[in-house]
């Protein structure tokens, strides 16, 4: 597990089908990549999450507000970088984890690579998105900033018996 | 109960405090129809709010009982900023999401809870210009540049964009400060570092307390309770009938033509050293021997800038006229005597302190500058939070 908090965050919102919609390049509850290696997920009718690294965080910013103002739709971009907290849990062991804390089925056939979601994980709202590298299964956590701590102890406590590994 | 006077609040009075107001629910706002949302959830006015401006506002449910109160700015055409109390932040949300979403879905406005988005820093006092214009740059504070209830977007201590307001809650010259989370710590040492010369100091809530007091300021849940209507809580200036329709109006109308009921007063004791504790009852006598309750005080504490007790209470509105006197009951059974002001504000009731002029600033000629990147800060920041699981959660420890 590795904390990303520090990721660069933008919540966009816009009708769920329509222009800015096809210009993300996705729907709910399914995941691409924009052209400046963000990660654009659909996290709910009508409403993305874009993560990129900190750096980017300008120039995507720029990007986002530039594509959602040509789209001459009422849509909305809003840095969330602050006030959220971000994790990654990666592994082959990671759904085994996951479900302790997590009532959704993390089988391929029905989470595959790709996939978001949101649901109660620990109890606690959280955006879970199927992100695998190098063909590692990998999950995203995304939640308020206020309860990345305890979210990180959970997973911690949950992953105790898969021998897990927190990376700061 | 005979308290010493604190010694805390003269910093703010005198000089220059700082307090972390950071739990303050923050809402975004975006899109056109902002002001139609604002005017629906709040019972005073936001058409014509322009941009760069703030205004106080409260709102009530759906049977007139406020439910909850605090300053919107608008920090672009259109582009909103909501603060609601600490404790509401959820609530306000839900009940905006609920006006959008059920009763007005045509409504084009998009609202994204942005509490923990911003470390919240209020800076107060005499001094408070002064040492929140050595932190910034390029927003000018000049009285007459950035009046009161007004809000700017800009830099402080080196961090891009911060949110910069000229509010208060304790009656002085303030401003508060929303910087990017991550950065929070960072402005809040920078504050305490360059304005060492100034006299500054940290304050909490207590001082905060009895500041608002002083002023009259209202806390909603404090000075009403679930049955308390806007006219009750002494809002009748802000409560604009006139207006085509807002949460809370028809029971307003009714409780705007009644004569009965609680009004918010301020109240002091005729012997300044004795503090009433908070929920003593205000009372009269009845038929025979029995005593009517015709009221309560709902915050009190000696004054240090009076060097008296001082108090808000909710009262019959038979009594509620400045100068009368009423008699409060003490929980030994001792009765004393209180009178009604003729302010809900006991300190500054014409606002002078916080329409304070001074000389507009210089910032510093190297302004500080965050250290070490945002990754790292949120590490850190995670790792000083406190967290507990939710209420009722068991996680069992696996060997």
């Amino acid at each position: 597990m590795i904390d990303l908090s520090g990721m660069a965050k933008f919540g966009v919102r816009a009708a769920s089908e329509g222009p800015v919609a096809r210009a993300l390049g996705t729907g709910f509850a399914r995941t691409t990549r924009g052209p400046d290696a963000s990660l654009v997920v659909g996290s709910g009718p009508g409403e993305w999450l874009v993560l990129a690294e900190q750096a980017a965080s300008s120039d995507v910013r720029a990007r986002l507000e530039s594509e959602t103002q040509s789209c001459d739709a009422f849509a909305s971009v809003v840095d969330l970088t602050h006030g959220r907290a971000l994790v990654r849990l990666a592994g082959p062991r990671s759904a085994d984890l996951l479900s302790k804390v997590c009532s959704i089925d993390f089988s391929d056939d029905v989470t595959p690579d790709g996939s978001a979601l949101r649901t109660s994980v620990a109890r606690l709202v959280t955006d879970v998105i199927r992100d695998d590298q190098d063909g590692v299964p990998g999950y995203l956590l995304h939640c308020e900033r206020s309860s990345g701590r305890y979210l990180a102890e959970a997973l911690v406590d949950a992953g105790t018996e898969f021998g897990i590994e927190s990376i700061r | 109960m005979v308290l010493p006077p604190p010694t805390t609040s003269p910093t703010v009075r005198e000089n220059v405090g700082i307090i972390d107001v950071t739990p303050i629910g923050k809402l975004d706002l975006r899109g056109p129809d902002v002001a139609k949302l604002l005017n629906q959830l709040y019972v005073n006015k936001w058409s014509k709010l322009g941009v760069g401006r703030v205004r106080y506002g409260v709102m009530c449910a759906e049977d007139g009982v406020v439910m909850d109160d605090g300053v919107t700015g608008r920090l672009g055409e259109d582009h909103y900023l909501m603060s609601t109390t600490s404790s509401g932040a959820g609530t306000v949300w839900e009940w905006v999401e609920n006006w959008l979403q059920a009763e007005h879905p045509e409504w084009q406005v998009h609202v994204t809870p942005v509490t923990t988005a911003y470390a919240r820093i209020n800076v107060a006092g005499p001094h408070s210009r002064e040492l929140v214009g050595r932190l910034t740059g390029g927003i000018d504070l000049s009285a007459e540049s950035f009046p009161y209830m007004n809000v700017r977007s800009g830099r402080i201590a080196g961090v891009d964009d911060c949110v910069l307001w000229r509010i208060g809650f304790t009656g002085q010259l303030s401003y508060e400060l929303h910087v990017p989370a991550g950065y929070g710590l960072h402005v809040w040492e920078a504050l305490l570092e360059h304005g060492q010369d100034l006299g500054v100091a940290a304050f909490g809530v207590e001082a905060q307390r009895i500041l608002r007091l002083e002023k009259g300021h209202l806390i909603v849940g404090q000075d009403t309770d679930g049955l308390t209507r806007a006219y009750s809580a002494g809002l009748d200036w802000a409560v604009k009938l006139d207006k085509a329709d807002f949460a809370g109006k028809p029971e307003l109308v009714w409780q705007h033509g009644e004569t009965g009921g609680m009004r918010l007063v301020g109240l002091q004791p005729v012997d300044g050293s004795i503090v009433p504790p908070e929920a003593s009852q205000i009372v009269r006598p009845g038929r025979g021997t029995t005593l009517d309750i015709v009221g309560r005080i709902t915050p009190s504490r000696m004054s240090p800038t009076l060097r008296q007790s001082i108090c808000l209470g909710q009262l019959d509105a038979s009594l509620a006229s400045a100068g009368t006197e009423v008699t409060v009951r003490l929980p030994d059974g001792r009765d004393i005597s209180a009178r009604v002001t003729e302010h809900l504000a006991h300190v500054d009731p014409s606002g002078e302190r916080q329409q304070l002029v001074t000389d507009a600033p210089e910032p510093l000629a190297a302004p500080p500058s965050p250290r070490g990147s945002l990754a790292a800060r949120s590490s850190r920041t995670m790792c000083l939070q406190r967290s507990g699981p939710p209420e009722g959660q068991r996680i069992r420890r696996c060997a």
